[in-house]
């Protein structure tokens, strides 16, 4: 009862310690559920530890790649060759957020991937209806997820749905399984169609040992069993079946190592790399809210130490002491808390929106829980212990004889490091920014900037046609082209060789087909040679990038490109290279293709899956989008998007973390300016008397002002500059995961410096100006 | 049942050292009611601090029923203190946040009084003192009579062997500084020992013997 009384305490300011806690802890909360959850995939079901993905480990010119896919048979053969393993299972998706169409015409997007039967049998998901053996061995036959189910009408076994439109593929469901969690590598499996269905869709390489290695490969080994015990047998399964001499020729190894499940995320550099920062990022706000707690402990200490002296006096001992500040300090936390949860729950599509997962997710790990209760123990034991200690340790006597001590030194380290902390955030913020901007206004070496993609899977070869013959008599179109590749993707890899040698030069980005006007629709310069010519799909020609004509140069000998004839794997017999093109950025920044790239001529639409169109200027897409609707009226979802738009959502992730660091710069920066404001307010009412003197004996405001600035800018200066190196440093280890870095010239850090500085310089102005500015006679009487 | 023998206290900071008791010896026996007098900054406050056990002389010996605690560490202090010292403040030292009665009823819970007694203890402490009626209130609420009758209520709610005023009527106008001094007078009549420190003649008036500091030194003593 007496700690809630306690919470109106005058000069304690316990409202501002809890709403600061409260935001301190909501955000860090946040971010330590968020880097839990990354590192929580795929460790939650119970085979966990005993399921593996097989990887490719390749040396092609003694450069090492390792690969995370493999050809269809390998999955199968570590089955039939290793008896340590218990069960193996292969996939491979070929559709991204398309339609599933019901015969009722609703619509769903979703993923597609062709699974084999023993799924199941690896991973121990559960399976809701039907008999998942028998549903992924029959062609045209799919299982779906139970929210995918839900969405299609609930009860849907048995039921036939469409690919992208009705009418169109049919499939048939023989199964539903329970959603597969969002911490999984395995949760895009929306659509589990059989894989026997494979000769429908794309090239069957489910036999294939070498090649076509597009297959997600898992095993389950048995218990006791590691990786390592299998390299044997795997080395048997390699020498029986796979073409080594060939590869050797070549210039190939080729191996296969086990990688396992459990670690495929959470080891991955990229996600260690975020929950390091994310971590970093939680405990600089949650150190913040606390240090500014303190802070304002220290603040009011002279009245409260008067208050724990008369305990002192009637009993109380250390223990009492402690058990009182202690509660409070409690009921401050769990008072934090509430409001930590209300802002939770009022930002909670904010904050799912900036984590990219449900936030009852996070909160629900066991992992999370546990780190979290952590934390809050952490908070209450600092909350708690330090201020019980400096209590216990003011003697009674000094307590009564108008305590004044004023702890500036602790008082000025806190401070210091709130500053420092809001600082590290801003300059991080800066440094987020500017990497943002350049990625997306990235030169990217073809020009988007009026330019519109629309991706036509599901759309017929005719309509294809009809749309790109009807855009082009637009005023507002300049060009219109189509093309098999999207940029913006990763893309499929060949391998080339050259007329009469089995020498494996390199492997390369194939684009496949490109329509008419590519290059100058996109914007491309062609650098030698020519570009293709309507025809010429019939001459065998192929165009290649600067840096394949540079690679050939160092692999070959060549002199130049255009003229020599090649061999792409994926292409029957020799082409002619008539063009070479500027190099492209191929991917994004954060998972750049590096490879160079050849592509081939084709008129025909059906090898196609993207429109795209130049305008004169981007007003033109709604008219052009307004044709398309009328020329494609059994795909509702086909529209033309702005092509910056696409080159946006690549940085989608970076984009998220530069508004999270916002919003905890902002959050650290209001946090340090409070326990600015009142520590401010502590010093005042200490030195209101030596103000009062100096006013009295000819000091100006100017002059008050500036004693107090002066002093704060001694912790101030340093901590700032502590901020940013500390945030120098982060950055350098964020910005790794770019193919292309911002510089972080030393003068955006200066301003940064000066700016967070002017802030609080002028904080003090605000903050002393009333006692700098008043009658000393008012303090002066008052001592 | 007090007794001191040479007592120093010296204060020390960086640059000046402070003598503020400079070797005191005196007796004070079960059921005195003693007044320590002398001028701003004789050490008067000091003394009381080290009778009160709030803090330990530099050096000398302190006997508390026999008892040497001169040297006790802060901990220890509280234990002996606990439940045989009841302090009475010049500026009170109501705790704002709690109520009359839970004021008086601090060094009760220090000392580990059942819930039931406490409240027995409290409210007859109360109706002793005159403030029944303002159990409720808060500090504030009350006159600066009523807070010091609180703040002796505070110190004799545990029935102390030793009550310490220190200036128990410095704040106050003649009639309640009256009133305070007739209270405790009444507590020494009880069997209390009573010190108080006062500048005023008229209150060591009610004292059995004055004991006079002078620069941190005793002068002849005065029996009355």
């Amino acid at each position: 009862m007496n700690v809630l009384k306690s919470l109106n305490q005058r000069g304690q300011h316990n409202w501002i310690k809890i709403v600061c806690l409260a935001v301190g802890l909501a955000t860090g909360i946040v971010l330590i559920g968020k880097a839990g959850f990354e590192q929580s995939w795929d460790n939650f079901f119970p085979t966990s530890d005993r399921i593996y993905v097989v990887c490719e480990d390749w040396v092609l010119e003694g450069e090492y790649k390792h690969y995370p896919k493999t050809a269809g048979a390998i999955a199968p053969g570590l089955e039939r060759y290793c008896p340590q393993v218990e069960a193996a299972t292969r996939y491979t998706d070929f559709a991204w957020d398309m339609p599933i169409v019901t015969e009722e015409d609703k619509r769903v997007c979703t993923n597609y991937a062709l699974v084999d039967s023993c799924f199941f049998d690896v991973f121990p998901f559960r399976v809701l209806a039907g008999d998942s053996k028998q549903a992924l061995s029959r062609v045209d036959y799919c299982m779906v997820s139970r929210s995918l189910a839900e969405k299609l009408g609930g009860d849907v076994m048995g039921r036939i749905v469409f690919f992208n439109k009705r009418g169109g593929w049919a499939l048939t469901i023989g199964g539903v399984y329970e959603d597969i969690p969002l911490n999984s590598k395995l949760h895009n499996l929306q659509v589990m169609v059989s894989m026997p269905t494979i000769t429908k869709i794309t090239f069957d390489g489910r036999e294939n040992w070498v090649g076509n290695d597009r297959y997600e490969s898992y095993v389950r080994l048995a218990k006791g069993v590691g990786a390592d015990d299998l390299k044997p047998q795997i080395e048997k399964m390699k020498q029986e079946n796979l073409p080594l001499e060939d590869l050797k020729k070549a210039g190939v190894e080729l191996d296969f190592s086990l990688q396992p499940l459990a670690e495929f995320h959470t080891h991955d550099e990229d996600t260690r790399r975020m929950t390091w920062i994310l971590s970093i990022l939680a405990v600089v706000l949650i150190g913040c809210a606390v240090m500014n707690y303190l802070l304002l402990v220290i603040g009011g200490i002279s009245r409260r130490a008067r208050e724990m002296a008369v305990h002192k006096c009637y009993g109380a001992g250390s223990y009492h002491i402690y058990r009182k500040v202690m509660s409070e300090s409690a009921v401050h936390l769990v008072l934090s808390l509430a409001l930590a949860s209300l802002l939770l729950f009022f930002f909670k599509d904010t904050i799912e929106e900036l984590t990219g997962t449900p936030l009852l997710l996070i909160l629900k790990l066991d992992s999370n829980v546990f780190m979290i209760l952590l934390t809050c123990l952490v908070v209450l034991l600092i909350t708690g212990m330090v201020p019980s200690w400096i209590y216990t340790h003011i003697p009674v006597a000094a307590a009564f004889k108008n305590y004044t001590q004023s702890h500036r030194i602790w008082k000025m380290m806190l401070l210091g490091l709130q500053f420092a902390s809001a600082t590290f955030l801003i300059v991080l913020l800066m440094v987020v920014g500017r990497q943002y901007r350049m990625m997306i206004n990235d030169d990217t070496g073809y020009d988007y900037s009026s330019l519109g993609i629309m991706k036509v899977d599901g759309v017929s070869g005719g309509q294809r046609q009809l749309v790109v013959d009807e855009l082009r008599k637009l005023s507002a179109v300049k060009g219109v082209t189509m093309s098999y590749a999207n940029l913006t993707e990763g893309q499929s890899g060949d391998n080339i060789y050259l007329p009469e040698d089995d020498h494996e030069y390199m492997n390369i980005a194939d684009l496949f087909y490109v329509g008419d006007g590519y290059f100058d629709v996109l914007g491309i310069p062609v650098i030698s040679g020519q570009t293709f010519t309507e025809q010429t799909d019939t001459l065998r020609e192929v165009m290649v990038s600067r840096k394949f004509e540079e690679r050939m140069r160092e692999l070959a000998g060549w002199d130049q490109a255009v003229g020599k004839q090649i061999h792409c794997t994926s292409f029957d017999g020799l082409y002619t290279i008539v063009g070479v093109y500027e190099n492209t950025r191929l991917g994004s920044i954060t998972h750049p293709d590096p490879r160079a790239s050849v592509c081939f001529y084709s008129q025909n639409a059906d090898y196609m899956h993207y429109i795209i169109i130049r305008f004169h200027t981007m007003d033109g897409l709604k008219e052009a989008n307004q044709v398309v609707k009328e020329l494609v009226t059994d795909n509702p979802d086909i529209a033309i998007i702005p092509y910056n738009q696409m080159i946006i959502g690549l940085y989608s992730d970076a984009r998220r973390f530069r508004i999270t660091v916002m919003i905890g710069g902002v959050v650290a920066l209001i946090i340090a300016l409070i326990g600015l404001i009142g520590y401010l307010a502590g010093e005042m009412a200490r030195r209101q008397k030596e103000i009062a003197i100096r006013k009295v004996n000819g000091a100006r405001t100017r002059d008050v002002l500036y004693l107090f600035q002066a002093d704060i800018l001694k912790v101030a200066l340093p901590a700032v500059l502590i901020g940013a190196l500390c945030a120098w440093y982060v950055a350098r280890i964020w910005l790794e995961q770019f193919s292309e870095k911002s510089s972080l010239p030393p003068l955006m850090f200066l301003v940064c410096v000066l700016a967070v500085t002017a802030i609080i310089l002028s904080v003090v102005c605000i903050g002393c100006y009333r006692v700098s500015n008043s009658n000393p006679v008012n303090y002066l009487k008052n001592e | 049942m007090i007794k001191l023998e040479n007592i120093q206290k010296v204060f020390r900071t960086e640059e000046v050292e402070t003598v503020a008791l400079g070797g005191v010896s005196l007796e004070v026996q079960k059921g005195e009611f003693v007044a320590i007098m002398g001028p701003s900054g004789c050490g008067k406050s000091t003394l009381l601090n080290i009778l009160g056990l709030l803090d330990n002389p530099t050096s000398g010996t302190y006997y508390l029923d026999g008892e040497e605690v001169g040297r006790l560490k802060e901990s220890q202090r509280t234990k002996v203190r606990k439940g045989q010292i009841g302090f009475v403040f010049q500026s009170f030292n109501l705790i704002d946040e709690l109520n009359v009665e839970e004021n008086v009823e601090l060094p009760l819970t220090y000392l580990g009084v059942p819930k039931k007694e406490r409240k027995a203890r409290v409210e007859e402490v109360l109706r002793r003192m005159a403030i029944s009626h303002r159990a409720h209130h808060f500090p504030q609420q009350l006159s600066g009579g009523q807070q010091q009758r609180v703040a002796i209520a505070r110190a004799v709610v545990m029935n102390p062997k030793i009550i310490l005023a220190d200036e128990p009527t410095g704040n106050r106008d003649s009639k309640n500084g009256l009133e305070v001094m007739q209270l405790l007078t009444q507590l020494n009549q009880e069997g209390t020992t009573v010190v108080m420190v006062t500048h005023s003649e008229r209150d060591a008036g009610y004292a059995q013997r004055v004991i006079n500091l002078l620069d941190g030194q005793i002068v002849p003593e005065v029996s009355l």
